[in-house]
C-alpha cells in the first residue's frame, strides 16, 4: 500500500541519561505503542528491554555523569525496532557484553549484571557499532503488528 | 522514603509496596525503605509486590540486596507478583533463589505459613 510508511510509524525522542528522564521516556514510548495496539505482554517486553538499554547507557556509557540519548522506536511488520545513539564511552573491547549470567550461587546471588542477559534473552537482530565517537545499538522485539494495526490506520 | 504498608509482627512481617514501579529511579529508595521497615525482623518478611507493575534489573538487584541484608536473621519472600514482574525473576533464574507466593499470601500474610 503506497504511503503506508508514514512518519507516524516512527517515534523519535531525545532522552536525558538519568533515571527520572528514562522513566518518563518509557512512559511516552509505552503510551505510543499502546495506540499501535500492541498487546499487554508485548508492551511490557518492550518496556523492559528498553529500560535495560537506557539504564546501561546512563550507568556505563555516561558513567552516571549525564548526557543525551537519541532514541528511535519504529513499528515494522515483524515487530518493534529500537535504535539508540549516545556519545558516551565505547563498549569494553568495542563489543556488546556477552550477557551470560554470572556464575550462579544460590546462597549468594549477584545483585547486578542482569541487564544484558535480559536484553539478549528477548531481542532479535542485535547490533552495535561505534562511529564518530558515538555508540549505535539497535535490535528488534518480536510483536504481531500488522499494517492495519499501525498508528493512523487503526480501526476498532 | 517509598510508601510501604507494614503489618504483622517482627516474627512474621508483611510489607506491601505502594508503588507501581521498581526501577532505576526508585531502587535505592526502595532498598532503604524496606530495610528500615524490617530492621527488627527475625522471621519471615513477606514482601507484597501486588501493586508493582514494572520491575527492571535495578529493581531486581534491590530485592536481592534486601534479601542478602536481612539474612540470616530474617528470610525475605515475595508475594502477588504481576506477570511482567514474575517473568523477570523467571528469566534470570532468581525464582530459584527466593520463595515466591501467590496473591493469597500477600493478602493475609498467612498463606503457606508453616
Amino acid at each position: 500500500m503506497p504511503g503506508e510508511s508514514a512518519p507516524a510509524d516512527i517515534l523519535n525522542l531525545s532522552v536525558a541519561a538519568d533515571p527520572a528522564a528514562i522513566r518518563q521516556a518509557l512512559g511516552e514510548v509505552t503510551a505510543w505503542l499502546a495506540e499501535a495496539r500492541l498487546d499487554t505482554e508485548e508492551l511490557s517486553t518492550v518496556e523492559l528491554v528498553l529500560a535495560e538499554t537506557l539504564n546501561n547507557i546512563a550507568e556505563h556509557a555516561y558513567r552516571e555523569r549525564g548526557g543525551e540519548i537519541e532514541l528511535s522506536v519504529a513499528l515494522s511488520p515483524r515487530g518493534v525496532r529500537i535504535a539508540t545513539v549516545d556519545e558516551g564511552e565505547e563498549m569494553p573491547r568495542g563489543a556488546l557484553p556477552s550477557g551470560t549470567l554470572v556464575p550462579f550461587d544460590e546462597r549468594n546471588p549477584a545483585e547486578g549484571g542482569y541487564g544484558w542477559f535480559i536484553i539478549r534473552a528477548i531481542v532479535h537482530d542485535l547490533l552495535y557499532h561505534r562511529e564518530s565517537g558515538r555508540n549505535h545499538v539497535s535490535y528488534r522485539v518480536a510483536a504481531g503488528i500488522s499494517p492495519a494495526r499501525r498508528r493512523g490506520t487503526v480501526s476498532p | 522514603m517509598m510508601e510501604l504498608d507494614r503489618t504483622g509482627s517482627d516474627d512474621a512481617l508483611r510489607i506491601a509496596v505502594r508503588a507501581p514501579r521498581l526501577d532505576a529511579a526508585g531502587a535505592l529508595e526502595f532498598r532503604e525503605s524496606v530495610l528500615d521497615a524490617a530492621r527488627e525482623a527475625r522471621g519471615r518478611v513477606l514482601l507484597d509486590l501486588g501493586e508493582v507493575e514494572f520491575l527492571d534489573s535495578s529493581g531486581l538487584g534491590a530485592v536481592i540486596a534486601v534479601m542478602k541484608a536481612l539474612a540470616p536473621k530474617a528470610t525475605l519472600e515475595l508475594a502477588a507478583l504481576q506477570p511482567p514482574v514474575a517473568r523477570v525473576f523467571r528469566l534470570t533464574r532468581l525464582d530459584e533463589v527466593i520463595t515466591i507466593h501467590g496473591a493469597e499470601a500477600g493478602a493475609t500474610g498467612q498463606a503457606d505459613a508453616g
